[in-house]
């Protein structure tokens, strides 16, 4: 499996198409953090679309392609934040467009949710969500994808070992914030 | 049911309920148009520290790649729309130009680069240390530098670069309703014996907030415009942080400018010998001469070079993946240029970095070289040595051997190896519905010459580094490895390694990288196993 780093090497010598690999690999993902703040899947995919967009025009930005993920993630919340405050039906609530988790919390408040999931699944997925952006990726790889430790690693450009341990860790957050749940 | 199990069947729940269909297709459609140019920065190079980034930019004016990046400058400089209609429908009917791109570095200090076009004739870009000339059917290199050694030219058939992609070069963007642009009537001038208008464009400046890293100057174009849309000065500057302008670069064209032929016509310097690119690249490592050749679904791999390392730490191995005949007509590949004087064809990939080779073994690769869809690699096949720390004292655990589908040794029989060939193949026809690109991958027995006895890395390296840089006359790729002060160990960021650099220095950068790996093979502890709970492995 080629990594991100190769795969944006490519993009930036001019073979668009492969940008495609990029957005299979992370849809999810970038789908899941765009959800965490609007809480509407068709707002979620606008959201996601967008991120990708904007991913794909400052591409040249990444100056560490493995942490390629990171970065689109944070595209996304941004995206989402920004979609989320024109949607907004409460324009008095002001967003910082920082990164304050702040922000996103008081503008959750002040959504109706829109999601075709199941309670038990949308629960899983706001704690998904909530992972820290690099152990959400490797979850979502993981157990949403279905990829194996080793395509992860080699889509991420980390060692197996590392990858492996930041699927534990994930897991044992997730156990911990679905306590009693479980 | 332990809570793993249950964690699964909630993941597998949600993963059948998902509510959102594939963005793939939407956002490859809703991409920007094939004109559109990302904004490029020189070269992407992965993780480079910021003073290998000046010997880049000092290599790219040399290289004339320089000359590329300043017009694609005048891409993103140039919208709106409607004037880089005009820049490329002006240079398109244009019968000549002459390109003046001068840049100044962080001191000020000025570099000029000149192109002369002449339509049907030919094109000459000029950089401080480097000719590159071309005649629609062949490209010849030289370097300007002085020097004591054999002065060459380098030859090769024309990528056709200038003569058929200059428009190309210039092509349109889409506008972009973020770009500001300010008629700047106190800034109009004459040149080239035409009143032009000025505007300034500045350019958004976001993408430091969107990609979380320190924010970049404000930069902004003063663009100069003759009243028939064609642009002859494009000045980019960057703001100081006290807020003053310093330029950066300017590109000024010069439409219809005189041209004498002999300025584009090829007149060779004498007394130099003529090197042939492609001969260059396969003299290195010619396939007739390959230890082992093997057809793998279309794709033949050859084995150039191997040789054991001390210690049974594995392999030293030389690569190389090309299409077959058959292959390469059922999946032609695109060309893709890469420089002023490459044109890349991608068929297959082998890895470009640092992995995991099965259970049993790691792949620590040394540096590649590509042209004509044809890729070299040089890499380390190595077996993994796992251990454990009891009462602090350190135990071998050799039991944990799995030998799914791979060798139990790369050693196996006296003159013989078993090493891993592997690739990416890169025809969008065989993405899968996710848009991945699949590899093969196989394992393969390659008889050791008898005269290849067990060398230390320090020898290997050496012997990388002198076939890449031979190759590097006619190729894109380079040497890896893990630069000194890169941090983060055990998970360092490799980067490109420069040809200049020292046999041992280069040895110690690929140590690091074997360093890294090594890491992994400690069992128990904090590293929770090679394989996590659950999913699909158990």
């Amino acid at each position: 499996m080629e990594s991100d780093a190769e795969i944006i090497h490519a993009v930036l010598r001019g073979d668009r198409g492969q940008f495609a690999t990029l957005v299979a690999r992370y849809e999810r993902a970038v789908w899941a953090t765009a959800w965490r703040v609007v809480k509407d899947d068709h707002a979620a995919s606008d959201a996601a679309q967008e991120a990708f967009l904007e991913a794909f025009k400052h591409l040249s930005d990444v100056r560490d392609p493995d942490h390629f993920g990171l970065w689109l993630l944070q595209i996304a919340r941004r995206q989402a934040i920004r979609l989320a405050k024109r949607r907004s039906r409460d324009p008095s609530q002001s967003l910082d467009d920082g990164d304050s988790t702040y922000a996103d919390d008081a503008f959750e408040s002040n959504l109706d949710k829109v999601t075709s999931l199941s309670a038990d699944a949308e629960d899983l997925l706001a704690t998904v969500a909530q992972l820290p952006e690099h152990e959400r990726i490797v979850m979502v790889m993981r157990y949403l994808d279905g990829r194996s430790v080793a395509e992860i690693a080699a889509a991420l450009g980390r060692p197996v070992g590392t990858i492996t341990k930041q699927i534990s860790r994930a897991i044992e957050r997730l156990k911990f914030s679905l306590k009693g749940v479980i | 049911m332990t809570a793993s199990d249950n964690l699964e069947e909630r993941f597998a729940k949600l993963r059948g309920e998902w509510p959102a269909a594939s963005l793939v297709d939407d956002v490859m459609k809703r991409l920007p148009s094939q004109d559109f140019e990302i904004q490029k920065k020189p070269a992407f190079e992965p993780t480079m520290p910021t003073r290998r980034r000046g010997r880049l930019f000092a290599g790219l004016v040399s290289s004339g790649l320089f000359i590329g990046m300043a017009i694609a400058w005048l891409v993103i400089i140039s919208r709106p729309t409607t004037l880089l209609a005009a820049i490329q429908d002006n240079l398109k009917n244009a019968q000549s130009a002459h390109v003046v791109i001068t840049h100044w570095d962080d001191k000020d200090v000025a570099v000029r680069s000149e192109i002369w076009y002449k339509r049907n004739v030919g094109v000459r870009v000029e950089s401080p240390d480097e000719v590159c000339l071309e005649d629609g059917k062949t490209q010849w290199t030289w370097s300007t530098k002085k020097t004591d050694g054999e002065r060459v030219i380098l030859r090769q058939k024309s990528p056709g670069f200038f003569t058929t992609q200059l428009a190309q070069m210039i092509s349109l963007p889409e506008s972009s309703p973020e770009w500001t642009k300010v008629r700047s009537a106190e800034l109009d001038r004459e040149i080239h014996g035409r009143k032009c208008q000025a505007s300034i464009l500045t350019f958004p400046n976001d993408s430091a907030a969107l990609s979380g890293n320190p924010p970049r100057p404000q930069v902004r174009g003063i663009v100069l415009v003759e009243a028939g849309g064609r642009i002859h000065e494009i000045t980019v500057e960057e703001q100081r942080k006290e807020g003053t302008w310093r330029r950066v670069a300017k590109t000024q064209i010069d439409y219809d400018a005189a041209v004498p032929d002999e300025k584009v016509l090829a007149k060779l310097p004498e007394g130099v010998r003529v090197v042939d690119r492609a001969e260059a690249f396969y003299a290195v490592h010619p396939l007739e001469k390959a230890l082992k050749r093997v057809e793998i679904e279309g794709l033949i791999f050859a084995v150039h070079d191997i040789q054991p390392l001390e210690n049974g730490d594995g392999f030293y191995v030389v690569s190389s993946v090309r299409g077959s005949e058959e292959y390469l007509k059922t999946y032609p590949p695109k060309a893709r240029p890469f420089n002023p004087e490459l044109v890349l064809l991608d068929v297959a990939f082998q890895p470009g970095s640092n992995m995991s080779q099965g259970g049993n073994y790691f792949r620590v690769v040394l540096g590649n070289a590509q042209r004509d869809g044809v890729e070299y690699s040089w890499w380390l096949v190595m077996p993994r040595r796992f251990y454990e720390i009891k009462d602090g004292k350190r135990i071998e655990r050799n039991d944990l051997f799995t030998g799914q589908g791979e060798p139990e040794r790369l050693d196996n029989q006296p003159g013989k190896a078993m090493v891993p060939l592997m690739a990416v193949l890169m025809n969008p026809k065989h993405r899968d519905a996710n848009g991945v690109s699949p590899q093969v991958m196989k394992w393969v027995e390659v008889p050791v010459p008898a005269d290849r006895s067990p060398a230390i890395l320090l020898e290997v390296a050496g012997r990388a580094k002198r076939d890449s840089k031979a190759m590097s006359v006619a190729s894109a790729g380079g040497l890896i490895g893990i630069a000194a002060d890169e941090k983060g160990a055990p998970n360092r960021a490799m980067t490109r390694i420069m040809h200049d650099v020292s046999d041992a220095d280069f040895a110690a950068a690929i140590q690091r990288g074997i360093d890294d790996m090594s890491r992994l093979n400690q069992l128990g502890g904090s590293d929770p196993g090679p394989f996590p709970p659950g999913g699909q492995e158990k």
